[in-house]
């Protein structure tokens, strides 16, 4: 993310930490869709992604004032809370749907869009929903590493301190996911 | 300076960010988030309330409400600094040490 996005993220979450609502407003509008994007695709499902976006943005209120602009990217902060809460979640639809209670990861929202008009347009969607099948399929660290990257727009440190692990280790699951993605037909080029 | 991945791929990143776009509303998002905030900023007192209780006991709270209901009135969330409180029902001057605004510190 350019160094002028992340002062004025940084900005916004200096504001939020003094209690201004329209900070968090322009905060959600600029990362709320990338946040969503990445749950919706990690969790399987959009209506999880919402929970999760929004009980992160509670807790980028309710923390704002210990955000340390010498210590981390705020993209990198706002993703860290979310991820971890993903995580969470993931864990839990893992569990209900061992327990046989429903739910679980990638269980809807491949065929969500209405229908398309051309044949151009019934390509495009083929081809999401082949994209989407295929992100499905990686394990859930390569899948969550190469929808910050791609979706998110972190970069290797970035992704490194919201994972929790070495950039060494980021490299190798976004070598690994892209290869499994290439493999299963996705273009690359 | 962000530094491209290893075997970065823009074209498969293209599609995945195609494929991984959902509709999202960041107002009604941000009216959620705030309706929680202010729901807990209204649960505060409450919560101060019960939380007090629990450390006193409840007839030493109700004890110490009768007694003092302004020192009370103000009370800093449970587990702060006692020997502060203490000072301050010694000199019976809360402002001194909560100051004027205290958001949030008045029991409903």
């Amino acid at each position: 993310m350019p160094p002028a996005q992340e002062s004025a993220d940084a900005a916004l979450l200096g504001a939020i930490a003094q209690g201004q609502d329209a900070a968090l407003g322009r905060l959600v509008a600029r990362h709320g869709p990338g946040l969503t994007a990445v749950a919706a695709r990690y969790l399987g499902n959009p209506s999880d992604a919402e929970d999760v976006v929004q009980e992160a943005f509670l807790r980028v209120w309710q923390n704002a004032a210990r955000f340390d602009p010498t210590r981390a990217k705020a993209s990198t902060w706002i993703y860290a809370i979310a991820i971890r809460l993903c995580i969470d979640r993931l864990r839990k639809l893992k569990l209900r749907r061992i327990l046989g209670l429903g739910g679980g990861p990638g269980a809807d929202d491949l065929v969500a869009d209405p229908a398309p008009a051309t044949e151009q347009a019934l390509a495009g969607r083929q081809e999401l929903v082949l994209t989407r099948k295929a992100l499905a399929t990686l394990p859930d660290r390569q899948r969550l590493a190469i929808l910050l990257a791609a979706v998110g727009g972190l970069d290797t440190h970035g992704i490194a301190e919201t994972l929790d692990i070495s950039p060494g280790a980021v490299e190798q699951l976004l070598v690994r996911a892209r290869r499994t993605l290439r493999s299963l037909g996705l273009r690359a080029d | 300076m962000t530094l491209p991945h290893p075997d970065q791929d823009d074209a498969l990143d293209r599609q995945i960010r195609a494929a991984a776009q959902v509709p999202f509303d960041d107002i009604a998002v941000t009216e959620a988030v705030l309706a929680r905030v202010h729901a807990e900023r209204r649960a505060a007192p409450a919560l101060r309330r019960a939380g007090w209780t629990a450390r006193v006991g409840p007839a030493a709270f109700a004890a110490l409400l009768l007694a003092t209901p302004f020192v009370v009135a103000r009370l800093p969330p449970a587990g702060f600094d006692e020997d502060a409180l203490l000072i301050e029902l010694a000199t019976g001057d809360p402002a001194a040490l909560f100051g004027d605004a205290n958001p949030g510190g008045v029991i409903e």
